[in-house]
């Protein structure tokens, strides 16, 4: 059959790029002639005997569907699947004219009645919203279908949004599209990762990071890793996005306890699935991706603030550092450059699937000292010589190079353009002024090319492999033993070269003669997974279904770390031609889990599922108190449609409906050795061996359990042309770890300390709305929305506490964790006399005022409510339409609301360097925002913006290229786009872009908190060529 | 169907039921025999447990801990109080370390006095530093108390000595720098309630040291119970302690350039990093028959003793300059802890009068700067001391509780524009940190 296909599409027309430029001197009528004359033959021949053949493609995106069905209607044994390249092909079909049905899994069917022989038949299936036999990974042996889970799981397409879309990371393709999962990027540096987080903030200090797996194996799902200018609120790199999103089928997110239960400890937060592609069917298909394109800063002049100050004339002056350096020819941003190009062959021959893949890219930030270079490759590969026995292994490589430019609390151009002054303009310099008075030219404290003399990058290799065994000896006894390693070697450099430039050498000073700091990390994450499930009907309508298995995982981590400072000569770059060593070290720490499940389901008539599970726990950090923890499950799922009663009382156009319900518990356990008291070694008097206390331990601390109760119902509505999935959760997250100070006169003080603070509730709904507004053959329009609402709160906290103060910051029972709590001023009086804000009074927390300071300048107001710092209302609008039968536009807009960010940029420019235009003329003023402004960093509740935001995030236009053309350089399919994204934002916002956060600004969680001087999300524009053989 | 075949398939069932049950349990059985503990096994190759250090054999290494975390502890609390009295100001462009300089650090409770280590640069700690210092001490001298000499061998009794001088050490710089502070989770004392809990430790290590033959450790312990019997006003009893301590006496903190821990603080934060600078009033002090004040400089020469230069490092702030003290050039510089001049200026202060004159000209001959001439009535000497000391112990950390006890002048007084913002105020000691008063049972 394959050769056939091959035989109709390539022979005449000829291949390669000599004849692609021939191409476009032929008119439209040779051409048609010229297939004309090509193809009727072929077609008599086909009609002959009684042969038909075409394509099946996903409707919204074109993309060819691999392994679909296709038969003909009332010819029972005639048909057939597609091939790799959604191609099929049937022979003896009998009679003039048939009707074909076209079925997938995850498609809505399809008929079309074709002239036998006809050899162009195109089936273009659309998203079913609903599939309830979709199978999806839940930790069993064999995954379980939709309609027996009593839980939600989100599902990411990834596969089908990469082909509308080009996209950037793993974590672009999870944004907006899985509702109740929370994607904070802080930063616009290339290669920098976002802080995922899911169904709110259920702990106060442990992390908030879901668990990551990719085909069964458990990954390293650290952010912020090693690079040293992270330390100081640069954007994190995200292990997440070293996986290569044009290498991924799908990503589905286990939400909580009720759904993770079966991953035990650590999978509180959830579980990220990310499931690769595979060989699908037989044949071969060959595709090709490259893509150009830019990213920049959009508005910078617009965005980055003007700062002003009062010259010694009384003249008010003003300095936008964006427009002065554009002036002068030296702008601060760039447009960086991006190109990549991918390729892959997937198909299968016999009993072999494959899929092998590679990648390259380049992508350049709005810095120049920020990009990254990316080399993926992967190869996923599947025999299966019986039909008892499957075997897959997986294998994934990436290697990068990726470079951060200092900004947060690092400095960096950011830092100082956001920071700018006049004062420091050439013109402003007093005759007799030093040198670097002209030299700033009104940046604060340096100039962008001193920063930039300084570089930070990290560089990666990492190895992802799994073999997964899949047996099954019996029919009703199945076995899956995954083995996999997570093997990540990362090496990161901050390098100061010898200065040769007098001007940078100044602005250096006594290290102008450089450092070098090098860090080398290895990160080993090992799964051994063996899982059975034994199957057996109990009754007729009855069926039962135990699964079994027992999980170890080991994580490992090493680095070494060196420095040398000051280099004798230019040119020396390494640690060892230093003159000073300062650091040596070397550490390493491992931790392991073992764990056990037992999970019972019992299946009445396939429609009612009841289902109960116990996993068992054992963790290295566990005290030894802490032996065995336990996480009980249990679910319920109903297919109501499918209930002969259903239709009497349900209207007609909800066709697919599935009730669920589901408790789960999970964990989360603190690192290992945090109970035990510890002194750490240090240099000691002249150099000798000593130690120090360090942490004071708590031998009482037990890890935290996540208890979630979750309702549900998933409805296929029209004929399955739309979905809804409705969530409605509630978790509780007992025995909450807090990392809290200790009282320095314990003499431990100097690190805080784990506890078992209290109890935090995060209650709320998800929704997903999914539908098909249009289904033409030449238009189409479908449209998405996702929304999901978190309403989270400090139930307790231990003892006698009401309230845990970590900065701004609070965690006060009755209220959502980490809320801002601040002094407010209610009212103030400007004294023209004085030029200051006087009589300031502050809320007291009880509906009245108060004075916020004591005669000695004391702040004594109450601390009271400011809002929360985590969203809590999210979700996205996407639309995809389909025109002129070839194009297809796709957009997505996401948005995030309730919850208020702490704008450090203005607290530091209007209250630290004062150069607001309020700290010019603050009698025009609102006096309560100057009494601030004039404090001396006491009063800041003019800070705490409400940061929501629309943003239009993708735009996406693309266009097929007819097959007629693509054929005659002999590729199946040619798509073009121009991809945009982050094009605009809607927000009241007050700093540059709601997203920044400055990263060292969030607790333990990685909750977000602050933004200072970071750079925000850029925009870009892609174009991409995608060609398929 | 009949009723018998119907029996035997519900037979067949029950028997399939047991024997696929019997596959879980068995699969169930076999893992639960395996030994797990070694799966789990973990190690922490980068920290020692505490039952390790508890250990009669590890006193020394214990003694030693507590010396080294005194001697980082110093270094930042050295730099806090320069900068928070008119030695040093702050030449950053950091708001975290402003209210030191700012003089407001005793109104923010949550800042950084009360959290960071001694090893901060840009901004550093007090309280911690020395409750760890002061902690580490103590805790080693009741164990050593606790322990024979059987059990530790014959170095026990200088240990303990070692152990009592360092503890009151960090009680004594606690009540130099803090107002108000907390032992052990025990409620909050004053500073005299910590110079008298200092001056005991002193005694310890007096008659520890005397007895275990240490004279280093005795004449350190005289010049600090010297110096806490003097601020409780016990001027007989400083004096008949600092009379005791042999010229040319030092105890220094150990420093080097090996690491951040020990880096010389004060040289740290100001030539070598650029982060603070000696303040302008600070930066050429004279000396010469009588106090200075101001106006004519006849017979008065620069003071060799408050010596500073200026700096090739840039300050992180452009509009600032870097000067430093020239008696830390270096990381490696040492740090006094007590020393024989100190003694002598207790000395000159217990004494009063023309005795005083004599004490302070015999140092001035040493520094070879000119004598003083002027006036001994008591307020004279008074003043004549204080500035004696502002120079003699330029930057070792006295000069904030000289203005807190001799009630000096705020300069820039309380009230003036800061120049990055908010007013400078009247901190001299700093108030119980946030970080104890809240997660300290016995703090209300």
């Amino acid at each position: 059959m394959q050769h056939r296909t091959s035989w109709f599409a390539r022979p005449s027309l000829g291949t390669g790029p000599q004849r692609h430029g021939q191409a476009a001197m032929h008119s439209v009528a040779a051409l048609v002639a010229l297939i004309t004359l090509l193809v009727v033959p072929v077609h008599s021949a086909l009609a002959q005997s009684g042969e038909i053949s075409g394509t099946i493609v996903s409707e919204s995106s074109q993309r060819p569907i691999a392994g679909a069905q296709v038969v003909v209607e009332g010819q029972t044994g005639t048909g057939t699947v597609t091939d790799a390249s959604g191609h099929f092909h049937l022979s003896g079909v009998t009679g003039a004219q048939v009707t074909l049905n076209a079925r997938m899994l995850g498609f809505r069917p399809a008929s079309q009645t074709v002239r036998v022989g006809a050899t162009d038949i195109r089936f273009a299936l659309a998203d079913r919203p609903i599939e309830l036999n979709q199978v999806v990974v839940t930790g069993t042996a064999g995954g379980q279908q939709q309609r027996a889970l009593g839980n939600s799981v989100a599902k990411v397409n990834a596969a089908e949004v990469v082909a509308n879309a080009p996209i950037p990371s793993v974590e672009s393709l999870i944004n907006g599209r899985a509702p109740g999962v929370t994607v904070m990027p802080g930063t616009g540096m290339i290669g920098a990762g976002a802080n995922i987080r899911i169904r709110g903030v259920s702990t106060f200090s442990l992390s908030g990071d879901p668990l990551i797996y990719v085909d069964g194996v458990r990954v390293d799902n650290q952010t912020g890793t090693g690079m040293a200018v992270q330390a100081f609120g640069s954007g994190v790199v995200s292990r997440l996005n070293d996986f290569d999103p044009n290498d991924i089928e799908s990503i589905e997110i286990l939400k909580g306890p009720a759904a993770a239960t079966l991953y035990g400890t650590e999978a509180a937060r959830g579980v990220i699935n990310i499931i690769t592609k595979k060989g699908a069917a037989e044949g071969t298909q060959y595709s090709f991706t490259i893509r150009q394109g830019a990213n920049w800063f959009m508005n910078p002049e617009g965005r980055v603030p003007t700062n002003y100050w009062r010259d010694p004339s009384g003249n008010i002056q003003s300095v936008n550092v964006v427009q002065t350096e554009d002036a002068r020819g030296t702008p601060i941003f760039r447009t960086g450059q991006m190109q990549d190009w991918a390729a892959n062959v997937s198909g299968g021959a016999g009993t072999l699937r494959y899929f092998v893949s590679a990648g390259k890219g380049t992508n350049d930030g709005a810095e120049p000292n920020n990009g990254r270079d990316q080399f993926n490759a992967r190869t996923n590969l599947q025999i299966t010589p019986n039909e008892k026995i499957d075997l897959q292994t997986s294998l994934g490589y990436v290697q990068s190079h990726t470079t951060l430019s200092c900004e947060g609390g690092c400095g960096g151009a950011t830092w100082g353009a956001w920071f700018s002054t006049p004062a420091n303009l050439p013109q402003n310099c007093a005759p007799d002024a030093p040198p670097q008075c002209s030299w700033v030219r009104g940046f604060q404290s340096s100039p962008p090319e001193s920063d930039r003399a300084m570089q930070d990058w990290q560089d990666i290799n990492r190895f992802t492999g799994s073999f997964t065994m899949r047996f099954k000896p019996f029919k009703w006894m199945t076995h899956r033993l995954s083995v996999g390693t997570d093997f990540t070697q990362t090496k990161n450099e901050e390098l100061l070269p010898y200065l040769t430039n007098d001007t940078l050498r100044y602005f250096w000073g006594s290290y102008a003669d450089g450092w070098k700091y090098q860090d080398r990390d290895e990160a080993v994450f090992n799964t051994y997974d063996y899982n059975g499930t034994v199957q057996f009907d109990v009754t007729p309508k009855v069926n039962s279904s135990t699964s079994f298995g027992v999980q170890y995982y080991t994580k490992y981590f090493s680095n070494i770390t060196g420095e040398g400072d000051f280099f004798p000569a230019p040119g020396l770059e390494t640690i060892s031609s230093a003159a000073t060593k300062p650091t040596t070290l070397d550490d390493y720490s491992n931790n392991n889990t073992l764990g056990f499940y037992a999970q019972e389901q019992f299946g009445w008539q396939n429609r009612l599922f009841l289902t109960a599970a116990l996993r068992v726990d054992n963790n290295s950090a566990f005290g030894k108190d802490v032996k065995w923890v336990t996480y009980p499950k249990a679910s319920l799922s109903w297919v109501l449609n499918e209930e002969p009663m259903f239709r009497e009382h349900v209207p007609a156009f909800v066709n697919t409906f599935k009730l669920r319900a589901a408790y789960g518990e999970s964990g989360q356990q603190p690192s290992t050795f945090t109970a035990l008291r510890t002194f750490s070694p240090v240099p000691g008097p002249g150099g000798t061996p000593a130690l120090t206390p360090a942490s004071i331990g708590n031998p009482a601390l037990g890890p935290e359990r996540g208890k979630e109760i979750e309702l549900g119902f998933d409805a296929g509505l029209f004929n399955d042309r739309a979905g809804l999935e409705f969530t409605l959760y509630d978790t509780h997250t007992h025995n909450a770890i807090l990392l809290r100070g200790v009282a320095p006169s314990s003499g431990f003080g100097a690190q805080s300390q784990y506890v078992n603070a209290g109890e935090i509730m995060n209650r709320g709904i998800e929704a997903l709305l999914k539908g098909q507004i249009f289904n033409g053959k030449d238009y189409g329009w479908d449209l998405g929305l996702n929304f999901s609402a978190n309403q989270g709160r400090v139930i307790k906290l231990s003892g006698s506490d009401t309230t845990i103060v970590n900065g701004s910051i609070q965690q006060r029972v009755g209220y959502a964790p980490d809320s801002w709590f601040r002094e407010k001023v209610v009212s103030a009086r400007f004294d023209p006399n004085t030029g200051q804000a006087v009589d300031v009074m502050c809320d007291d927390g009880n509906g009245g005022s108060t004075p916020c300071y004591d005669a000695s300048g004391k702040v004594i107001a109450p601390r009271v409510f400011l809002g929360r710092a985590v969203p809590a209302l999210e979700g996205s609008l996407s639309s995809n339409v389909r025109f002129f039968k070839r194009f297809r536009l796709t957009t997505m807009v996401d948005f995030k609301a309730h919850y208020k960010k702490y704008n450090n940029d203005e607290r530091v420019r209007c209250q630290v360097f004062r150069t607001c235009m309020e700290n010019m003329e603050p009698e025009k003023y609102d006096p309560r925002v100057i009494a601030q402004m004039q404090s001396s960093g006491t009063l800041v509740d003019f800070v705490v913006d409400d940061a929501k935001y629309a943003k239009l995030r993708e735009v996406t236009l693309s266009w097929d290229a007819p097959s007629q053309y693509v054929g005659r350089f002999g590729a199946k399919a040619l798509t073009l786009s121009l991809a945009m994204r982050n094009l605009h934002t809607w927000t009241d916002y007050t700093g540059p872009d709601p997203e920044d956060f400055f990263v060292s600004g969030g607790s333990g969680n990685g909750s977000t908190f602050i933004d200072q001087s970071m750079l925000p999300q850029l925009t870009s524009y892609v174009l991409t060529a995608h060609l398929s053989f | 169907m009949t009723r018998i075949a119907m029996r035997g398939r519900g037979v067949r069932r029950a028997r399939s039921l047991r024997s696929r049950w019997f596959v879980v349990a068995a699969a169930f059985a076999v893992l639960a025999a395996c030994n797990t503990d070694q799966l789990l096994n973990a190690n922490a190759p980068d920290r020692v447990p505490a039952s390790t250090i508890d250990d009669p054999k590890q006193a020394a290494l214990m003694v030693n801990s507590a010396v080294g975390d005194f001697d980082c502890a110093i270094g930042s609390y050295t730099v806090v109080e320069a900068i928070i009295s008119d030695e040093f100001s702050d030449a950053q462009l950091g708001a975290a370390g402003w209210p030191y300089d700012r003089r407001d650090a005793g109104t923010q409770t949550g800042g950084i006095y009360g959290t960071n280590p001694c090893t901060n640069n840009q901004n550093p700690g007090v309280y911690t530093p020395l409750s760890t210092a002061r902690w580490s001490s103590d805790n080693a001298l009741t164990k050593l108390q606790g322990w024979t000499d059987e059990d530790v061998g014959s170095s026990r009794t200088d240990l303990m000595a070692q152990a009592a001088l360092y503890a009151g050490f960090s009680y004594t710089l606690m009540g130099m720098s803090m107002c108000e502070a907390a032992f052990d989770l025990g409620a909050p004392v004053d500073q005299m309630a910590m110079f008298a809990l200092a001056e005991d430790r002193f005694g310890t290590a007096i008659a520890d040291g005397g007895t275990a033959g240490d004279q280093d450790v005795v004449n350190a312990a005289y010049v600090g119970r010297a110096r806490v019997r003097l601020y409780q006003g016990n001027t007989q009893g400083a004096a008949s302690d600092a009379q005791l301590v042999p010229a040319g006496f030092e105890l220094d903190a150990s420093t080097g350039s090996d690491d951040n821990r020990r880096y010389n603080r004060v040289y740290a934060v100001t030539a070598q990093f650029g982060l603070y600078t000696v303040d302008p009033q600070s930066r050429d002090l004279l000396v010469g028959p009588t106090v200075y004040a101001g106006g004519s400089t006849a017979g008065f020469v620069s003071d060799p003793r408050a010596d500073v230069a200026q700096a090739t490092t840039r300050a992180a702030d452009p509009t600032q300059t870097i000067f430093y003290p020239t008696k830390y050039s270096a990381d490696d510089s040492p740090l006094p802890i007590a020393t024989y001049t100190e003694a002598q200026l207790i000395l000159a202060e217990a004494t009063g009068g023309a005795g005083a004159v004599t004490i302070i000209n015999a140092l001035r001959d040493a520094a070879g700067v000119p004598h003083y001439t002027g006036a001994t009535d008591a307020a004279s000497i008074t003043a004549l001391v204080a500035d004696e000391r502002r120079r003699a112990l330029f930057a070792e950390g006295f000069r904030n509780y000289d203005i807190q006890r001799f009630n000096l002048p705020l300069i820039p007084a309380p009230g003036t524009a800061f120049r990055n913002g908010g007013f400078y105020g009247n901190t001299t000691c700093l108030a119980l940190p946030d970080v104890e008063r809240f997660n300290n049972p016995n703090v209300h």
